[in-house]
C-alpha cells in the first residue's frame, strides 16, 4: 500500500464548502512533505470517482469531508461514499471522516470490514462561523478556533504521527482554545466555548490507535 | 413527546441572544443557521432546537461537575 491520501471535498453548500476550503491546507501540507495525494474536489467527489480512485491508486489514508449520518458518509450533492451494509474497500487503510456521526456505527463497520482505525465523530460534527466571512472562509478568525484543530489530525498523520497521537494534538488544541476563550475577561468569543467541548468529546477513534499511514 | 423545561428553554434563548449578530452555526446536512433562526428554532423545540437545548445543557452540566476544567488541566 501506498503512503498517500485521497481527499474528497464537495462546496455544494456552505457547509461543505468551509471543509472544502480548510482542507486545502492538507493538500499544501502533502506538497509540502512530498506527500502523494489524490484530490477529489467539487464535483469530482462521486462514489465512481472514489471507489475508482481508492481501486486503482490504493490510499493508505481515506480523509473526507462531506455530510454524514451514523449509517453514511457522502461526496458531492450528497451522493454516498460510504454506507453501512455495502461492500466497504477500506481494508488496511486510515479513515477520518470530517462529518457528522460517522463514527457512531460507519466507523466500527469500517474497522470489522480490515479499515485500520476510524476517526470522526459519535454526534453530529458542529462550528460556528461568521456571516460576514462565509463567501472567505479562510479568512474566518471563529471558524478557525473548530477547523485548526480538526485540520491537525490529517497533519499530523502525514507528518507520521500515530492516529492516538493525531487525535490528542487536534483534541490539545480545542482545549487549548477553550482555555483561553474561558480564562479571558474581555473575549468576543464566548459563544464558541459550549460547540467546542461538543467538538472535544464527540470526536472519536475507533480501531488501532497506534496506526500510521 | 418530551415536553423541554420552559426555564431550560429560556436559559439557552438568553445564551444564544448573547451571541454576536454575525455568528452562524454549521451543523448536521447541508444546514447553517443565523443566530435568529436558532432562537426560533429553540423557541419552537424543533429537532434542530432540541440538540441545541441538549448541547447547551450538557456544557452547563459539564461545567458544574468541573469536567470541563479537568478535561483541560490533562
Amino acid at each position: 500500500m501506498n503512503k498517500s491520501i485521497l481527499i474528497t471535498r464537495p462546496n455544494h453548500d456552505l457547509a461543505t464548502t468551509y471543509l472544502y476550503w480548510w482542507s486545502k491546507k492538507i493538500i499544501d501540507k502533502c506538497l509540502e512533505k512530498k506527500i502523494k495525494y489524490f484530490d477529489l474536489k467539487g464535483k469530482k467527489a462521486s462514489k465512481k470517482n472514489f471507489d475508482s480512485y481508492l481501486k486503482k491508486n490504493n490510499p493508505s489514508f481515506i480523509f473526507i469531508n462531506g455530510h454524514g449520518s451514523e449509517d453514511v458518509v457522502t461526496g458531492w450533492n450528497n451522493e454516498i461514499l460510504l454506507k453501512v451494509g455495502d461492500r466497504l474497500d477500506v481494508k488496511d487503510r486510515v479513515i477520518y471522516a470530517r462529518s457528522c456521526m460517522a463514527g457512531l456505527k460507519l466507523g466500527k463497520v469500517c474497522v470489522d470490514s480490515g479499515a485500520k482505525t476510524f476517526i470522526g465523530y459519535t454526534k453530529n460534527y458542529v462550528l460556528l462561523f461568521l456571516t460576514s466571512r462565509e463567501t472567505r472562509p479562510l479568512t474566518d478568525n471563529l471558524a478557525a478556533l473548530f477547523l485548526e484543530p480538526s485540520n491537525l489530525i490529517p497533519i499530523s498523520l502525514i507528518k507520521g504521527n500515530t492516529v492516538e497521537e493525531a487525535d490528542r494534538k487536534s483534541k490539545d488544541l480545542m482545549k487549548k482554545n477553550l482555555k483561553r476563550i474561558l480564562s479571558s475577561d474581555k473575549s468576543d468569543k464566548k459563544e464558541v466555548t459550549s460547540y467546542l467541548w461538543h467538538d472535544i468529546k464527540y470526536q472519536t477513534v475507533i480501531g488501532n490507535n497506534l496506526a500510521k499511514i | 413527546m418530551v415536553k423541554i423545561n420552559k426555564d431550560l428553554k429560556d436559559l439557552v434563548i438568553a445564551r444564544i441572544e448573547a451571541y454576536s449578530d454575525d455568528i452562524g452555526l454549521i451543523i448536521g446536512a447541508d444546514k447553517h443557521y443565523s443566530k435568529s433562526e436558532l432562537i426560533d428554532n429553540v423557541k419552537n423545540e424543533t429537532e434542530l432546537g432540541k440538540e441545541i437545548i441538549g448541547m447547551q445543557l450538557e456544557y452547563l452540566q459539564d461545567m458544574i461537575k468541573g469536567n470541563i476544567y479537568t478535561a483541560l488541566d490533562q
